[in-house]
């Protein structure tokens, strides 16, 4: 049953892995950094992420926007060096 | 006995011994705050983001991950950090903005609890189950992991060690509850950054800083080309090729982790506003940038300070011993009880939530009061720690249990993510969709480990297994749903996600 199971399947996987094998590590690399870019893009298009009116805080990010997109760009340089 | 650090000074033991006296006096006297289940299970919703972020952060890494990581950084370079950056930062975004705000406004105390009014009672009983069976072997494991790891290091005996940690963090979690468990983390966090900093400072002294020790190990051999990138082919036999890094990590368990884990997740939603719960999503994945550069460069650094080692878990106590001088060593010894200590208290307090909230509350005595649901807790803490220091040997007894324990996680929490996703973002998605994804997600991936000797060249493909779970798991979750009635609007009020009304 596990053969016929694994046997089954091992052809897509070997397929998928020759794809996967296809892809250029710089390509790969560049796909990080897009998904990376995306998210930050997705972050600014959001509503301005501050905080309620009750709350008083002194912060130099009150918009947690900010932050995320500092966080995605520090993160974006790691692999960019590395 | 393996490696040890050698023996201690007085100077080091003194520390040490102030240091858990200090962790268990503090946690105590926080418990002079905690009134009812409210206080116990989510600090009274008073809890500030800093504290929630260093919490979330130092709970994800224990005993065998400290040592793990630099061990793994050691053996395969620093592909390792991937697990901390692109495997956590981009999901911790996505849980600050879109997930986090929603489980804190419903007011929930769980996760399956949030499942459960999205979907229904069946779902929300079947994921705390799933999660409160999880926690309480796992409480075994990490007992019994703390108690190796500290006679590996120290050579105290595994039972001694394994008391002395159930006694400090039963103590701290009883009385203090989730105030105690986040405010003692996040002093853990610090002790933990500044031992692992002075580990890193002496390592790269040692390598003649970071050009002496890229140069130092390049002129290794060619083996050792790809120690310095982060990214590495996808045919890579470790588990940090490309393609399981993006699919299995970033794009499954590492959000199942962030936003589907009791254990994280009921610290956020202890948080004092909304803003706050968001903010300190956001203050543990700016932590975690730092985590690789603590606790990866060292095991890299340690390729030059003692090359040749069979085994990579042997170089952070070996780094440890030989760079680190009296005084200094009880501060780093301090930091690895901190590691140890953040994991166990916050498995405990989330499986005592898990089992009141999710169990007792729901099916037991559904009409207590919230002092006797505190009490409960209380009681169930006590009980935990007690289970978790007997099933520890027994954990060695198994010598893979935590290989299973760690597959199991795999094997639902991929298609646990599918039915969490799409209950936010699917207004279309319902119970029968649910509870078929989850099952069918389940035995896809109970499958795919069965035959994974014959389906995939990495040696441990479980990246890949948590990828198809929760493909399939969304794919039968979304046709069920079609195929079968709607939930009624109102049942899903303030329950889905709506991007333009999102603050």
């Amino acid at each position: 049953m596990k053969e016929m199971i694994g046997g089954a399947l091992q052809p897509l996987g070997d397929i998928l892995q020759r794809i996967l094998l296809l892809v250029p590590l710089p390509v790969v690399r560049l796909a990080f950094l897009l998904l990376l870019a995306a998210l930050a893009f997705w972050v600014i298009r959001l509503a301005p992420q501050l905080p309620g009116k009750e709350e008083s805080l002194k912060s130099p990010i009150r918009d947690l926007r900010k932050f995320a997109v500092i966080l995605l760009v520090l993160q974006s340089v790691f692999y960019i060096l590395f | 006995m393996g490696i040890g650090i050698g023996k201690l000074t007085s100077l080091d033991m003194g520390i040490i011994i102030v240091y858990l006296i200090g962790v268990t006096i503090l946690g105590s006297w926080i418990g002079r705050f905690i009134k009812t289940d409210e206080d116990f299970f989510l600090g009274g919703h008073k809890l500030p983001w800093w504290a929630i972020g260093m919490s979330m952060v130092v709970s994800d890494i224990g005993a065998l991950e400290l040592v793990g990581l630099a061990g793994a950084a050691y053996t395969y370079g620093i592909a390792v950090a991937n697990f901390d950056w692109i495997g956590c930062i981009p999901a911790m975004v996505v849980a600050a903005f879109i997930f986090i705000p929603y489980y804190w406004r419903s007011k929930v105390f769980t996760v399956p609890e949030f499942l459960g009014r999205r979907y229904n009672q069946f779902v929300r009983s079947l994921v705390a189950l799933l999660w409160g069976v999880f926690f309480l072997f796992m409480l075994g494991i990490f007992f019994w992991t703390a108690g190796k790891t500290i006679n590996i290091l120290f050579g105290w005996p595994i039972m001694l060690s394994v008391v002395l940690v159930a006694v400090v963090v039963g103590i701290y979690t009883f009385y203090g509850g989730l105030a105690a468990v986040v405010f003692l983390d996040s002093i853990q966090c610090v002790v933990l950054f500044i031992g692992s900093g002075i580990i890193l400072g002496l390592a790269l002294v040692f390598t003649g800083g970071w050009g002496g020790l890229v140069e130092s190990v390049h002129g290794m051999g060619p083996e050792f080309e790809h120690h310095f990138k982060l990214i590495v082919p996808a045919d890579s036999p470790t588990p940090f090729g490309w393609a399981s890094v993006i699919f299995g990590l970033t794009l499954v368990l590492s959000p199942a982790y962030w936003l589907g884990n009791q254990a994280i997740v009921q610290r956020n939603l202890a948080a004092r506003s909304e803003y706050e719960a968001k903010k300190s999503v956001l203050w543990g994945a700016f932590l975690k940038l730092f985590i690789p550069v603590i606790l990866v460069a060292p095991g890299v650094a340690g390729l030059v300070v003692h090359p040749g080692l069979e085994n990579g878990d042997d170089i952070y106590p070996m780094l440890i011993r030989d760079l680190l001088p009296p005084g200094l060593t009880g501060l780093v010894f301090a930091a690895f009880l901190a590691a140890l200590l953040s994991s166990v208290d916050s498995y405990i307090n989330s499986a005592s939530t898990l089992w009141t909230k999710d169990i007792y509350q729901k099916f037991i005595y559904p009409r207590g009061t919230n002092r006797h649901y505190m009490i409960v807790g209380k009681t169930l803490t006590v009980v935990f720690v007690i289970i978790g220091v007997f099933l520890a040997p027994i954990t060695d007894l198994f010598p893979s249990i935590f290989g299973y324990m760690q597959t199991m996680l795999s094997i639902f929490q991929g298609p646990l993510l599918s039915i969490i996703v799409l209950g936010l973002l699917w207004r279309r998605a319902n119970a029968k969709g649910a509870i078929s994804g989850l099952i069918v997600g389940v035995m896809t991936s109970s499958t795919l480990f069965w035959v994974k000797d014959i389906v995939f060249t990495s040696e441990e493909p479980f990246l890949y297994i948590a990828w198809w779970a929760f493909l399939v798991g969304l794919l039968v979750t979304v046709t069920v749903s079609l195929l079968t009635r709607p939930e009624p609007d109102e049942k899903l009020e303030g329950l889905i996600y709506r991007s333009s009304t999102s603050q």
